[in-house]
């Protein structure tokens, strides 16, 4: 089934167009990573389909349902995690799991257990007493990954995951994206600058520079495409035409 | 929906009341004004206390009986008395040992003895200005007070068989006040002193009640800002009618909470401080009619929530705090003005016509015009079509600040905000 569907996308703030006839489809299940530079489209993308932005033009579908007729019924099935988003500082790891879980789940039992769960995600099971304002940025990061996966979203909408973290913490996260999504079935999208992430995560992923995609494919067939030895030389050389 | 905005408020107050700029706000009236008063009490009091021993230089220029029993009676008041000779007079007057000097002329008992006014000098030595000094002389001028008191009440008994208290005061007034019909057991100045405690009692709660409640609104906002939490709650399933609500709820009940605090500490500072000028009276002048007090209750949940909406909008339009408290400076005069007017006994129409327009016009005004309505029982024709207005004017402020929530919308207005911001800052550059 196509996961998220954006055909001919365009996004103009007053006369500055910021994307510009974008289109991919994500199968259910994939790992789908946009790359590219700052300013290429990629945060206004993923608000547009976590329904923080209204398209200018074109269609955004997530799991057949239109984000600008159905954004309510979209918000049920999504998970959004922004770039540097925080949790409430004054409260507790727990009670923010807590505050999330009740707002998604009706039956308490369930939600006990999502929040058990997200706990043991997060690995924070000795400080989720604590309050947030006294975590670490890995640890604020853990918490955020594990409440967007708590509420088994259908989609993982991720910006810039691991994001001003440390070597250590940047592949916990990354494991726990690419594990969770697998076991669980979850289709992720996520925007990165990391060309090993992306390598490691992504089943697929799109080079967006300037508001138009300019390649799309697996990232061993981009290499390949390329004659590139990484990412990183693939996407110098798809940026400058080569 | 009753759940997800359960869950709403209950995170909205966690995050305030745990909020050190909140508490420390919630907690300080109740720390500040008994301090204050401790602080006051630390002054006066040693003031008081040096006020029981002074000294004074006495001139005796009569040696009477008479000239005898003042001195005995300042004796008796606790006061040190000095004799002096004319002589000693120009330097007793330049000296800093004395408070103050008595001159009793020569005739002094002969004039009293004959039932003639007579004449006693008095100079106040004043060698500091200040709280201890003033006290000083208000005890010197308390006692000559009390020996005209003394020589009175001695002068009647010699005439005879009658009681002074009737010679000085032969009339008892038994004064009653009557206000639009109620008859209160005590004189005007009474009531009117009641009437002003009242009058600037109750605007001023509901002056902190919305100052506060906007402060609140707005810092919990800019802080979802600055914390980016907005855009993760925006992208949840629950409509922004709820997000709005709890905001507005859970900011009302921290302000109802610290207003009760910053009154307890107000009260207790009036009633130790001031001698309970504005609180304790026996008498009460609240209205019977319940309706007054129905229009009153309306008109300041109207009045909470209209100035909560502009707290929301301005802390949804901020990028962080310090930016939301800088926007506040200007929603506050909205509120300060009716305030001002009511709370210093203007009346709606003594006012130029473009004020009064101003006034009535904010749904602020109207608790507090029929504040004055607890008192008198009667409600102002203004109030009774300003009600259902306010209300118009209110649900469109939440209906707008409801719409300013639809992220699209938002973001955009963040940004023309943050622009011109930029733009201001440049041009200053």
């Amino acid at each position: 089934m196509v996961a998220v569907l954006v055909e001919n996308l365009c996004k103009s703030f007053g006369v500055f167009e910021v994307l510009h006839n974008v289109s991919f489809r994500i199968e259910e299940g994939e790992i789908f990573g946009l790359i590219g530079p700052n300013g290429a489209g990629k945060t206004t993308t993923l608000r547009i389909l976590a329904t923080l932005l209204l398209p200018t033009k074109g269609k955004v579908e997530i799991f057949g349902l239109n984000v600008i007729e159905n954004p309510d019924k979209v918000r049920r099935i999504i998970s959004y995690l922004a770039e540097d988003s925080g949790a409430y500082r004054n409260l507790s790891g727990r009670e923010y799991l807590k505050f999330l879980a009740k707002i998604f789940y009706d039956n308490r039992e369930e939600a006990q257990k999502a929040i058990d769960e997200a706990i043991a995600m997060s690995g924070l099971e000795n400080r989720i007493d604590d309050k947030v304002k006294t975590y670490s940025k890995g640890m604020k990061r853990r918490l955020q990954v594990a409440r967007v996966f708590m509420i088994k979203p259908k989609l993982a909408i991720l910006d810039e995951p691991t994001t001003g973290l440390d070597v250590i913490h940047s592949q916990e996260i990354r494991k726990a994206i690419r594990t969770y999504s697998k076991e669980r079935g979850v289709t992720v999208i996520l925007s990165s600058h990391n060309m090993f992430e992306v390598e490691f995560l992504c089943d697929r992923i799109a080079l967006i520079d300037r508001g138009r995609i300019l390649e799309m494919g697996a990232p061993h067939e981009i290499k390949k495409k390329y004659n590139a030895l990484n990412l990183e030389e693939a996407f110098v050389k798809v940026v400058q035409g080569g | 929906m009753v759940r997800k905005l359960t869950a709403l408020i209950e995170k909205e107050i966690k995050d305030l009341l745990r909020d050190p700029r909140i508490y420390i706000g919630l907690i300080i009236p109740l720390l500040i004004f008994p301090l204050m008063n401790s602080i006051a009490a630390a002054t006066i009091a040693p003031a008081l206390e040096k006020a029981q021993h002074l000294n004074i230089a006495l001139l005796d220029e009569d040696k009477t009986q008479a000239s005898f029993s003042v001195r005995q009676f300042l004796e008796n008041y606790g006061f040190s008395i000095f004799e002096i000779k004319e002589d000693e007079k120009q330097k007793v007057l330049n000296s800093t040992e004395f408070n103050a000097l008595i001159e009793i002329p020569s005739g002094f008992g002969r004039g009293i003895e004959s039932f003639n006014r007579t004449k006693l000098k008095v100079y106040f030595l004043v060698s500091k200005l200040d709280i201890a000094e003033s006290a000083k002389l208000s005890s010197v001028e308390k006692a000559l007070s009390d020996l005209n008191e003394y020589f009175s009440t001695n002068i009647i008994m010699q005439l005879g068989d009658v009681d002074p208290n009737f010679v000085k005061s032969p009339i008892q007034l038994q004064e009653g006040t009557v206000v639009k019909g109620n008859v209160i057991d005590a004189p005007p100045s009474t009531l009117i002193s009641q009437i002003f405690g009242q009058s600037f009692f109750i605007p001023l709660i509901i002056f902190l009640l919305s100052i506060v409640v906007a402060q609140i609104a707005a810092t919990s906002t800019a802080v979802e800002n600055e914390e980016k939490t907005l855009e993760t709650l925006l992208t949840l399933p629950v409509d922004r009618a709820s997000i709005l609500m709890a905001k507005l709820l859970a900011s009302t009940i921290i302000a109802v909470i610290g207003t009760v605090f910053y009154m307890i500490g107000f009260q207790y500072y009036m009633m130790e401080f001031m001698g309970g000028m504005f609180a304790g009276s026996s008498i009460s002048l609240g209205t019977s009619n319940p309706f007054v007090y129905l229009m009153l209750g309306a008109s300041l949940l109207i009045a909470i929530l209209f100035t909560t909406s502009l707290g929301v909008v301005i802390g949804a339009l901020s990028n962080d705090v310090r930016i939301a408290n800088s926007f506040l400076g200007v929603l506050i005069i909205p509120v300060m003005i009716p305030a001002f007017v009511l709370m210093f006994g203007g009346s709606i129409e003594s006012l130029p016509l473009a004020l009064k327009a101003v006034l009535l016009a904010l749904p602020t005004s109207y608790p507090m015009m029929l504040s004055k309505s607890i008192m008198l029982g009667d409600i102002p024709i203004e109030a009774i079509y300003g009600l259902p207005y306010s209300i118009v004017v209110t649900l469109a402020v939440i209906y707008l600040t409801s719409r300013l929530l639809e992220p699209e919308r938002l973001f955009r207005l963040q940004y023309k905000v943050m622009s011109w911001r930029m733009r201001k800052a440049k041009k200053h550059a």
